[in-house]
């Protein structure tokens, strides 16, 4: 008989807890928080155009994280809460910068603030393991093919109105609520 | 101050399946572990007089809280003597600093490793690697301290290769990557005296670093020859987009160059700073900045590093062959900068 001792952190697991929801965009005003690489901020910016066309949404406003990998700082989170009806992070198209994404979604959303991020396909398991991570496993995030840096302005808004329905259903009803529904 | 380990125990019957027990509960990097039983692991700790529930460091944007209990578990799976452990912890509290950032690094696509130079006495009291094979194989110090960490990053705060740990390639240093500089036989001040510390203080520097690379010059009858060949292959290096630190490892028939030239440290760093240059029109020519060219690029020059005190200079390697090398810093230097941390002991 041996006894052995675990190497490892013990994580809790809990469920996401989600901001409240508005029945509407409209009239409203939501965050885009890119991550700084390339394309994710025009991206978002298409993303945010949409909802003002054809979602009623009053205006976006456009933050820049420091990097790409890191969660969006203090200023950008005091902000959002306290000018934003909802937030949209995006778009996380490599290892630090979706897990990084994902993580901006779950502070937003502690702050009571509807979020929706987008990562890349090829990035699922780690943004599913950033929310193990933080004990919410079952956190929802929106995924979108990969990749967007490399790909020309046609491209981009094919992807950003392709994606935007799902961003409002986000946006709109938390996962639990349609669940129970 | 508890001295109880609280970390969850697994009761094996049969004390030979315990290295294969360790594999299937995936808390190896792929070789062999030393089984951690609480006789090895008080050990670890008693070596460092560290209470087990002692915090080593705290990672923000994970809410990872790392103790000494679990540092030293993964001290021992490494196969870490317990001397090792107060070098361990001091790299451990390295990448929990702020200023290494520690998400960014451990998660990017572009894979680095924690590079770990260790300064001071204790290099040469653990036989801690200053020459020849620098990056191994051959020193138990040099290949299990590095590797602790690496556990440290995988068991605990969850750097597992494919999920928290994207590296499309990533590099052979993500094993261990753990050198000390050549402080006997230089000329110079050692890393962790530019740093801030005393020479008697023994410390860490941790770096996430792409892997080393190695130059060639055999026929420069000076070190300005020497340096010349250094910078035309750093000009377009790992660190070229980003603008990030570079860690260069004078090896010995250099050494002995710059020495008898009479070279500074301060003279090396302007040197390269000075020689490895690129206009813009190349760095967007070659796709390394967006197109297009813009009016003016063609003679706009920037920089491989945004200071010359971005080259840190170590005499490091064997004595013999004209051999030195370089290593690219991750990123951008603001991202993940370079910490020292005392090995407190």
């Amino acid at each position: 008989m041996i006894e052995l001792l675990d190497p490892t952190r013990e994580i809790g697991s809990g469920h996401m807890v989600y901001a409240l929801r508005p029945s509407s965009l409209k009239g409203k005003t939501v965050g885009l928080i890119e991550n700084t690489k390339y394309n994710s901020d025009r991206l978002l910016e298409m993303i945010g155009q949409i909802l003002i066309d054809d979602y009623g949404v009053a205006k976006t406003k456009l933050y820049h994280k420091h990097y790409s990998s890191v969660p969006a700082h203090e200023e950008i989170i005091t902000d959002v809460r306290k000018t934003c009806d909802f937030m949209i992070a995006g778009v996380g198209d490599c290892g630090s910068c979706s897990s990084g994404s994902v993580l901006d979604g779950i502070l937003l959303e502690k702050e009571k603030i509807p979020s929706a991020s987008i990562i890349t396909h090829v990035f699922v398991n780690t943004g599913r393991a950033m929310a193990k991570q933080w004990a919410v496993p079952d956190y929802k995030f929106l995924v979108m093919q990969h990749p967007i840096a490399n790909i020309p302005e046609d491209e981009l808004l094919a992807k950003a109105r392709a994606i935007v329905p799902e961003i409002v259903e986000l946006l709109l009803a938390a996962p639990e609520a349609k669940a129970a529904a | 101050m508890s001295l109880e380990l609280l970390s969850h125990r697994h009761r094996i019957a049969d004390e030979g399946d315990a290295i294969d027990f360790c594999f299937r509960q995936n808390w190896s990097d792929g070789l062999p572990v030393v089984p951690p039983t609480e006789a090895r692991v008080a050990k670890m700790l008693e070596a460092a007089r560290l209470a087990p529930d002692k915090v080593i460091g705290f990672i923000p944007e994970r809410e990872i809280t790392i103790t000494a209990e679990k540092v030293a578990i993964n001290a021992v799976l490494a196969g870490c003597k317990p001397e090792y452990m107060p070098v361990v912890v001091a790299a451990v509290e390295g990448i929990c600093d702020p200023a290494w950032a520690y998400h960014g690094p451990s998660t990017t696509t572009s894979g680095p490793a924690v590079l770990i130079i260790v300064n001071g006495p204790i290099a040469r009291e653990l036989d801690i690697n200053s020459g020849e094979n620098l990056f191994g194989p051959g020193w138990r110090s040099n290949l299990t301290i590095g590797r602790a960490v690496r556990l440290v990053m995988r068991n605990v705060c969850g750097s597992m290769p494919g999920i928290l740990d994207r590296s499309t390639h990533g590099h052979p240093g993500k094993l261990s990557y753990v050198i000390a500089e050549n402080e006997l036989e230089s000329p110079w001040t050692p890393l962790h005296v530019d740093r801030g510390f005393k020479a008697e203080q023994s410390t860490v520097t941790v770096l996430a670093a792409d892997g080393p690379r190695q130059i060639f010059s055999q026929l420069a009858p000076t070190t300005e020859g020497v340096l010349t060949l250094m910078a035309d292959d750093m000009r377009i290096s790992g660190g070229v987009i980003g603008q990030t630190h570079y860690v260069v490892l004078l090896a010995g028939e250099h050494m002995e160059m710059v020495v008898r030239d009479g070279w500074t440290k301060r003279d090396v760093k302007r040197f390269l700073f000075e020689n490895t240059m690129n206009t813009y029109a190349h760095l967007r020519r070659t796709h390394r900045f967006p197109m297009p060219i813009k009016p003016g690029d063609e003679t706009r020059i920037r920089p491989l590093v945004s200071n010359e005190d971005m080259f840190f200079i170590l005499p490091a390697g064997g004595t013999a062959g004209a051999f030195s090398s370089y290593i690219p810093g991750w990123a951008k230097e603001s991202w993940s900068r370079m910490v020292t941390k005392e090995v407190v002991r």
